[in-house]
């Protein structure tokens, strides 16, 4: 049995959702930037999938890059989310709104 | 031979001789004085070589900025004759007015109103429309600065109402200019003589609005209360006097014969504003406090009805126009220079403080007295054989127009009489009570004499200047009033 | 001949120039003396100019010049000219000669007063204007003359303008004239449109092209400016306010300048009023108006001067009834008479107040006869000439104007007729009031203790305010015999050239007539009087509390003109004024496109800023849906 393409988009739009949902319903900085890697990913799932199926390898390159784009923003991300906690700020989202208007 | 653009250079060059030159303080203001006494000697000149014929003369021509297709082009007809003779001696009694006073920094102050008469003798003389930009955007500058350094306690608020709102006025006129000048025919060309007829209805408007708010025509008058309010009397006599005429006299020059068809089209816009603009200036002329504001309505209202005048596009509208350009000119630098004595002598120009002035004081009483009747036209005065003109025009085209314009000379008399009532009537009361100051004399009254003397010369003999600008003002609407069937 | 035209009209001129330059280098009666001396000249050069014209055949007394090209634009060019014929000859004289003797008073009368120079330009450039108006050959230059008359007029009214009082009457009067000026103003624009000139023989000329209507509005515009300048109804209420300047400045408005313009206005443009002769009724009944209220208004007045003035308007409308009935020369000739009698009653009025240390309260006087026999003397002269007793000069120009109205024998004539006896009636009672409140009855207390030692000290008078008075009263008695009905008519006939379409004149019978029914008339008036006033008695004051009450009050207050405009016309005026420039105008134009411009955009900034509230998790969850919302699109818009 063959896993069709069908199958690799269901899979991934269900982890996309689910890191969809985790952005917007978790506080908690560190949870968000693990859903926004699932939501990454989820599209990452789908390029190569496509790319199998084009036959080209422009998707997966594609895919690789996005995995170094990710892994620096988590660079960032946690940096930030380090820093925070040693200036031990609240680690809730909701709280960090000094930029509303 | 002295030529225009000698005129225009004469004071420019001393303007930057006196920044740099370190002249001792009394030095400068006399050196720009003596400046601008010559070049007034020199535009006397000009007057006595004019022929009175329509056409443009002492024409200079070069080339300027090659690539673009600028030209320095200046020449002057007998309308623009006529402001720079009015500018000129404007701008000697602005300079022995600030001697008077006594300006900090005087050297400075001179040099920057001799700037300002460089920049506007160029706005009259410009036959190119990018040389007139520059005339017209940059006697600005010197005037700012001269409101921002020299002003009144709100004159930071007053520059930026004057930039909000020319800033913007100009910006549409060079959007204008450049459309007219980069689309000519043969290559990039900005002489006004080939910009005739080429630019549609939205060249036309954006050239207007600049010209209004100059002017200023209502409804775009805001700026000229804080502006006029908070200048230096000198400033405010160079800025009501020849500056706002730069707008008036754009529109008689620049304007109409350069739009002939829209100018056709839409005069009755102009006439509608202009009519609204004499009896709301006017009626609000009536209601002030204090002597500048009283001139300040006083002057949006006779702007308002110079625009008038220059839409009724007839003989009669366009030499009544500009003659009211010339005696505004020297009758509201004249209150001016009278407002700003009395400033100096009571501390307020406030209509609380004033009064009883009359008593004692005879020259003050009669200057005033002139200059007050003169601007409300009594008949006999220059300003009543221009105004009579415009009116006659204005009755022309339509005789409720006469009839309503006329309302605003029975609205000039009651402002002009509370006006003179307000310094010289009643008993001393408030500063000027305790205060007494003396009568008007020496170093004022001989920046202010000089005016009331043309005024007077004028008035004996108005077909003097009327004869002489008779014919340019003619060609100037001729193609318009074709256009418009009449 | 022009030439001494123009010296009579330059002369003036030039003593205001000296008097403002040299002014304060001339000792205090030199100003008095050198301005004098100068109306003397100027009359000297009138009267031999009318000889000159006199002398010449009657087909050529009509003279123009023109000194130069005052104001040109297009086709549109005015002169200064000089027109001189019959009626300017006449008026120069008037102008002149008896402008001459209130100079000579005036020496007198503000003798003491620190500003006698200035006093003294003003009448010059007054006497200056008028003439400038009365010599005119075009219409500008006489509406230059006319506005130079109101400025004239203002400085003079307002010449003790430490006064609040008199400085608003200036304001007043100039106002009032400048509604007249632009009324003259609108007239000849119509002129010029109609028919491309403004001289008077140009429009004299062509006055039959127009039509009817034409005609009547063009003459309807005139007339404005003649009621304001000539004080009559409905622009007559700066005239009693006048009376704030000198009593000097007053005789000479009321008598030989300013308010006769009107009266020589209509007179000089007859040719055209001709073809309005709507117009012209309209005149006679706005005469006969105001002639009937002026001289009611009169009887109740308690100011000597304004009593004075209010007479003023009830002549001036007795002139208009004559121009309006076209019996021009009733008019002028009446303008003339008036000019003599007028004069010398403000003279003699002042001469009162001059010995009552500037009372003008007619309460505060009484008993004068017995102290200055010689104005009493001159006073009751010019009292029957006012009044119009035969043989006064004011009966023969009266009865001249009334006579002209039988003659017409019109609906509009009889108007005239019977409203004019009616107002001679007025006149005798008011006339006659004023004398016997002045000069009978018992001295007021107020009068016992200023009057005797002032007169004690000066007599009534210095010789140079005695004189004009005496001169003056010759005029008034004599001057009727230059047109004795049937027997002399130097007046209709010197002035009958001046309309080209006739004029009406009554035959000798009718004026006769009229002469006897007119002094009848003038006798009751006077018999009236004495009733009432010759005595101390309550008679007068029981009418005006009792049955005339409603009267009595509308006439003390003027018949509530000035009440009408305050409310119509003043009050509007400054509270437009002020709404706009307190609401509008600082609003709309001063802060709305500066200040306005930033705070509206902050406004709007403010009502979106809550979209910006800082929590990340809300502005994923837009962007979720937004992408949501596309994708949908899309798919929707794919199918």
């Amino acid at each position: 049995m063959s896993v069709g393409i069908p199958m690799f988009l269901g899979v991934s739009a269900i982890l996309f959702t689910i890191g969809l949902i985790g952005v917007l319903l978790r506080r908690s900085p560190l949870t968000v930037l693990l859903s926004l890697e699932i939501m990454l990913n989820s599209v990452n799932l789908t390029l190569v999938a496509f790319s199998r199926q084009v036959g080209g390898s422009d998707g997966q390159v594609f895919a690789l890059v996005v995995m170094g784009i990710a892994a620096a923003e988590v660079v960032v991300g946690l940096g930030l989310v380090v820093a925070m906690t040693r200036r031990s700020m609240v680690l809730d989202t909701d709280e960090l709104r000094t930029l509303n208007g | 031979m002295i030529t225009i653009s000698t005129l225009i250079a004469v004071p420019a060059i001393a303007a930057v001789v006196l920044l740099v030159v370190p002249f001792a303080r009394q030095a400068a203001g006399y050196l720009a004085l003596l400046v601008s006494l010559a070049v007034l000697g020199a535009v006397i000149g000009f007057i006595y070589r004019f022929e009175p014929v329509a056409g443009y003369q002492f024409a200079d021509n070069v080339s300027w900025i090659e690539p673009l297709g600028v030209r320095w082009h200046v020449a002057v007809n007998g309308v623009s004759l006529a402001m720079i003779a009015v500018t000129a001696l404007i701008t000697t009694c602005a300079l022995g007015f600030a001697l008077w006073a006594k300006r900090d920094r005087s050297h400075a102050s001179a040099a920057l109103i001799l700037m300002t008469e460089a920049f506007l003798f160029l706005v009259f003389a410009a036959r190119d429309l990018f040389a007139f930009y520059v005339g017209f955007e940059g006697m600005l500058i010197p005037l700012l600065v001269l409101l921002v350094v020299w002003g009144g306690p709100g004159r930071k608020f007053a520059t930026l109402q004057v930039i909000a709102y020319t800033a913007f006025g100009t910006l549409l006129m060079l959007l204008g200019i450049l459309y007219l000048g980069l689309t000519a025919p043969d290559g990039p060309n900005f002489d006004m003589a080939a910009a005739i007829g080429r630019g549609g209805d939205w060249v036309f408007f954006a050239f207007a609005i600049a010209f209004a708010i100059k002017s200023p025509l209502f409804p775009l008058h805001g700026w000229v209360l804080p502006a006029y309010r908070e200048s230096s009397p000198e400033v405010a006599a160079v800025l009501s006097g020849v500056a706002s005429k730069a707008g008036a006299f754009a529109f008689l020059a620049v304007l109409v014969p350069l739009f002939p068809a829209q100018a056709a089209k839409y005069a009755w816009v102009f006439i509608t504003l202009g009519t609204i603009g004499f009896l709301w200036g006017s009626l609000l002329a009536f209601r002030q406090r204090d002597g500048r504001g009283v001139v300040a309505y006083s002057s949006i209202a006779q702007m308002s009805f110079i625009v008038l005048g220059i839409f009724l596009l007839s003989d009669r509208g366009a030499t009544g126009a500009t003659f009211q350009m010339v005696n505004h000119a020297l009758i509201s630098a004249a209150l001016f220079f009278v407002v700003g004595w009395l400033e100096t002598q009571v501390g307020s120009g406030s209509f609380s403080q004033l009064g009883g002035l009359a008593r004692r004081r005879p020259v003050l009483a009669t200057v005033s007295i002139i200059l007050g009747m003169a601007a409300l036209a009594v008949p006999g005065s220059s300003v009543f054989a221009s105004e009579f003109l415009i009116m006659l025009g204005a009755f022309e085209y339509h005789w409720w127009l006469g009839a309503i314009v006329s309302l605003g000379v029975i609205l000039a008399a009651m402002y002009m009489l509370r006006w003179i009532s307000a310094i010289l009537h009643d008993r001393e009361s408030g500063l000027a009570g305790t205060l007494n100051p003396p009568d008007l004399k020496q170093g004022a009254l001989l920046a202010i004499l000089p005016l009331v003397l043309v005024l007077i010369g004028l008035s004996i003999a108005p077909a003097q200047l009327t004869d002489r600008v008779d014919a340019s003002a003619n060609a100037l609407f001729s193609a318009a009033a074709k256009e418009a069937g009449r | 001949m022009t030439e001494l035209v123009w010296i009579t009209l330059a002369l003036p001129l030039l003593g205001v120039a000296l008097l403002a330059i040299f002014g304060n280098k001339l000792p205090a009666r030199g100003a008095g003396l050198l301005a004098s001396l100068i109306m003397l000249a100027a009359f000297g050069a009138a009267t031999v100019a009318l000889i000159l014209l006199a002398s010449k055949p009657e087909d050529q007394r009509q003279v123009t010049e023109t000194a130069w090209t005052w104001l040109s634009a297009g086709d549109f060019r005015v002169g200064f000219d000089i027109w001189f014929d019959q009626l300017t000859a006449l008026m120069l004289m008037v102008v002149t000669g008896v402008g001459f003797l209130i100079h000579i008073f005036s020496i007198g009368y503000m003798k003491g007063d620190t500003q006698e120079r200035r006093f003294f330009a003003y009448m010059n450039m007054f006497v200056f204007s008028m003439l400038v108006l009365v010599v005119s050959g075009n219409l500008v230059q006489l509406l230059i003359g006319w506005g130079l008359v109101g400025l004239s007029s203002y400085l003079l009214i307002g010449f003790w303008h430490h006064k609040t009082s008199a400085v608003k009457a200036a304001k007043k009067a100039f106002i009032m004239n400048a509604i007249g000026d632009v009324g003259l103003a609108i007239g000849i624009f119509l002129l010029f449109v109609d028919l491309g000139t403004v001289s008077y023989s140009g429009v004299f000329a062509s006055a039959d092209k127009l039509s009817e209507t034409q005609a009547s509005i063009a003459c309807l515009l005139l007339l404005v400016g003649a009621l304001a300048k000539s004080a009559q109804i409905p622009l007559h209420t700066w005239l009693p306010d006048a009376m704030e300047g000198p009593t000097p400045v007053s005789a000479l408005i009321h008598a030989a300048t300013m308010v006769t313009a009107g009266v020589y206005l209509i007179a000089r443009m007859n040719p055209l009023f001709f073809y309005a002769p709507k117009v012209l009724d309209l005149i006679v009944i706005i005469g006969v108006v105001g002639l009937l209220m002026a001289g009611a208004i009169a009887i109740v007045q308690t100011d000597i001067k304004r009593i004075i003035a209010f007479s003023t308007m009830s002549q001036i409308a007795y002139m208009f009834v004559g121009v309006g009935l076209s019996a021009y020369w009733a008019g002028i000739f009446h303008l003339f008479t008036h000019a003599f009698f007028k004069a010398l009653l403000f003279m003699g009025a002042g001469l009162v107040i001059h010995a009552l240390n500037g009372e003008q309260d007619t309460r505060n006087m009484g008993g004068m006869r017995k102290l200055m026999p010689k104005t009493y003397f001159c006073f009751i002269i010019g009292g029957l000439a006012l009044t119009g007793i035969f043989p006064f000069s004011g009966g023969f120009s009266k009865d001249a104007i009334l006579g002209a109205a039988l003659h017409v024998d019109s609906t509009i004539g009889w108007i005239a007729y019977v409203g004019g006896l009616l107002g001679a009636l007025m006149t005798g009672i008011y006339t006659f009031r004023l004398i016997f409140l002045v000069f009978h009855r018992r001295m007021s207390p107020y009068a016992e203790k200023v009057a005797p030692p002032l007169i004690k000290h000066h007599g009534e008078g210095p010789s140079s305010m005695l004189w004009p008075v005496y001169i003056l009263a010759l005029g008034a008695a004599f001057l009727g015999l230059l047109q004795i009905p049937g027997v002399t008519h130097v007046m209709s006939s010197w002035l009958e050239p001046i309309s080209p379409y006739g004029m009406v004149e009554a035959t000798a019978s009718q004026e006769w007539l009229t002469t006897l029914i007119g002094t009848l008339v003038g006798v009751i008036g006077i018999i009236v009087a004495a009733h009432l006033y010759l005595r101390e008695n309550d008679a007068p004051e029981r009418i005006r509390l009792g049955r005339g009450r409603l009267i009595a009050h509308a006439l003390e207050r003027r018949c509530y003109w000035d009440n009408l405009y305050e409310w119509m016309f003043e009050r509007p005026v400054q509270w437009a004024a002020s709404f706009l420039n307190r609401d509008v105008d600082a609003t709309a134009f001063r802060w709305l496109p500066t200040d306005g411009v930033g705070t509206i955009t902050a406004f709007f900034g403010r009502s979106v800023v809550v979209l910006q509230n800082g929590i990340v998790r809300s502005y994923a969850l837009v962007f979720a849906v937004g992408i949501a919302g596309f994708l949908l699109f899309l798919l929707v818009r794919g199918t």
